[in-house]
């Protein structure tokens, strides 16, 4: 008898990918998601740069999708009447850097606190929870480990790690059967809001510098995963015993920003000139550059428009994300992408034959 | 040897503003448009310089300030004419982009996105 799954945020980017996956293992797959006009509600910005509804997707996969709002719980118990599931994938999540605070902690908190607490009650096998390395923010002694204190540097990251609390708290009054997984930026077909501002900034901006920090020990990092690997992940630790109670960064192998912005300007065709910098000035620099982003990002608002880059996604130019993925190693966990230029190359084609990039 | 001072300038000058038509409107339709006109202006360039050198300035030999340098100075000058030119419209290719979805280093700092869309290239 084929094991049962369900899956949260299936309309988005990443629950697309874990629905596809799931139904390859042989999995069966209830999917859920707002409903397209509620998730326009959440992401009503204009233009090329929001997450995309993919709903059109699942009706293609012949999965059964039953339209649930998490900040609703009357809407989440038609999820659980009559099925039995081994797993949940909770990916559901507002993932929107512009977003205020009392909207991420509506979605993000209550509606996993809601969706917990109704997978509980219903006695599911695994509750597979979508985090982030976020939640770690700066690294001060890297390369960080699941055991880093969590210091989230944005409002996103915020939401992240209180919805960590509730989980952990049910799993520890309630052993509830979770495992954690902290993906880091995810990229891959039909991925629209993250990674994907690399690109289109450098191709917007069709010029380039590669800057290389001395002393070299101050290099920065870009941690990163292929979707492809962490769906895999996910269904690997669902199916894992050791891994209920546990925690696990979700990466590709770390590369330095000089090796991959090197990649990426290659890869998309955009001119560069290098540029060799003493890290204390550059560091200076870098933050004056991160203050003009922040009053960008302040009369975007004042004038009721987006900026076209969120502060959060600036922050890599000064800050150190250099996390350790050997923990999911030593479960026996191959990445099919363990360098993220082989997964990036794939997506830049992919995102150009659709016309995102040029 | 005498050359015209306002050679170098004018030319980094021209190649801002053939750069920047280039790109804002003449790359897709006309992609030749920046090297023709930058071959033209620069043979023009050359043309006056080689008319004051011989001694012979037809048109603004006595209108415009002509300076004596060295000879070899002035060769020298004369020769990188097409660098001045170039590094002109570089610098603007860079500012302001190549192309008409391109904005270049400028294009973060403003809120409001004047680029056009992306497109596939087999859709232009």
């Amino acid at each position: 008898m084929p094991k049962r799954a369900l899956v949260t945020g299936a309309c988005g980017f990443t629950g697309t990918h874990m629905v596809e996956h799931l139904k390859q293992s042989g999995w069966e797959v209830t999917a859920t998601d707002l409903e397209r006009q509620a998730h326009a509600v959440y992401y009503c910005e204009c233009g090329d740069l929001h997450p995309e509804y993919y709903d059109d997707f699942l009706k293609n996969l012949g999965v059964e999708f039953v339209p649930a709002d998490l900040t609703k719980p009357e809407t989440l118990a038609p999820l659980f009447a009559g099925r039995a599931y081994d797993a949940v994938f909770h990916v559901a999540s507002l993932y929107d850097y512009f977003a205020a605070w009392d909207v991420l902690y509506k979605v993000n908190v209550e509606g996993t606190r809601n969706l917990a607490q109704q997978a509980l009650q219903a006695g599911v096998g695994r509750f597979v929870h979508w985090s982030t390395d976020g939640v770690y923010g700066e690294i001060k002694n890297p390369p960080g480990t699941e055991k880093d204190p969590f210091n989230p540097p944005n409002l996103y990251s915020k939401s992240k790690v209180e919805q960590e609390k509730i989980v952990w708290e049910l799993h520890q009054k309630e052993n509830f059967p979770l495992t954690v997984i902290r993906p880091a930026p995810i990229y891959g077909p039909r991925h629209r809001y993250g990674v994907y501002h690399i690109l289109y900034a450098l191709q917007k901006m069709g010029a380039g510098i590669l800057i290389t920090w001395y002393p070299k020990k101050h290099t920065l990092m870009f941690p990163s995963v292929q979707v492809t690997d962490l769906v895999r992940a996910a269904l690997f630790l669902a199916e894992k015993n050791e891994a209920a109670g546990q925690a696990y960064n979700v990466l590709s192998n770390i590369i330095t920003q000089p090796d991959l912005m090197a990649f990426l300007y290659e890869a998309l065709g955009v001119p560069y000139v290098r540029l060799p910098i003493w890290w204390p000035a550059y560091k200076y620099c870098a933050n004056i550059g991160l203050e003009v982003v922040k009053k960008l990002d302040l009369r975007a608002r004042a004038q009721g428009l987006r900026p076209k880059v969120d502060v959060p996604m600036v922050e890599y130019i000064t800050h150190q994300y250099w996390f350790s993925n050997q923990k999911i190693k030593d479960l026996g966990f191959e990445f099919r992408y363990p360098d993220p230029r082989q997964g990036l190359w794939e997506y830049i084609a992919w995102c150009k034959e659709r016309g995102w990039l040029e | 040897m005498m050359i015209w001072v306002w050679d170098i300038p004018v030319l980094f000058v021209l190649g801002i503003i053939v750069a920047r038509l280039h790109a804002k409107w003449l790359v897709v339709k006309h992609p030749d448009f920046f090297v023709h006109t930058g071959t033209i202006i620069i043979a023009v360039f050359w043309l006056n310089a080689l008319v004051s050198a011989l001694g012979a300035h037809p048109w603004l030999g006595h209108v415009h300030a002509l300076r004596p340098i060295s000879r070899w100075l002035a060769l020298f000058l004369v020769l990188s004419y097409p660098m001045w030119f170039h590094f002109g419209a570089e610098r603007t290719f860079a500012l302001l982009g190549r192309r008409p979805t391109q904005g270049g280093f400028l294009w973060p700092f403003s809120v409001k996105d004047r680029t056009k869309p992306f497109q596939s290239p087999w859709k232009r």
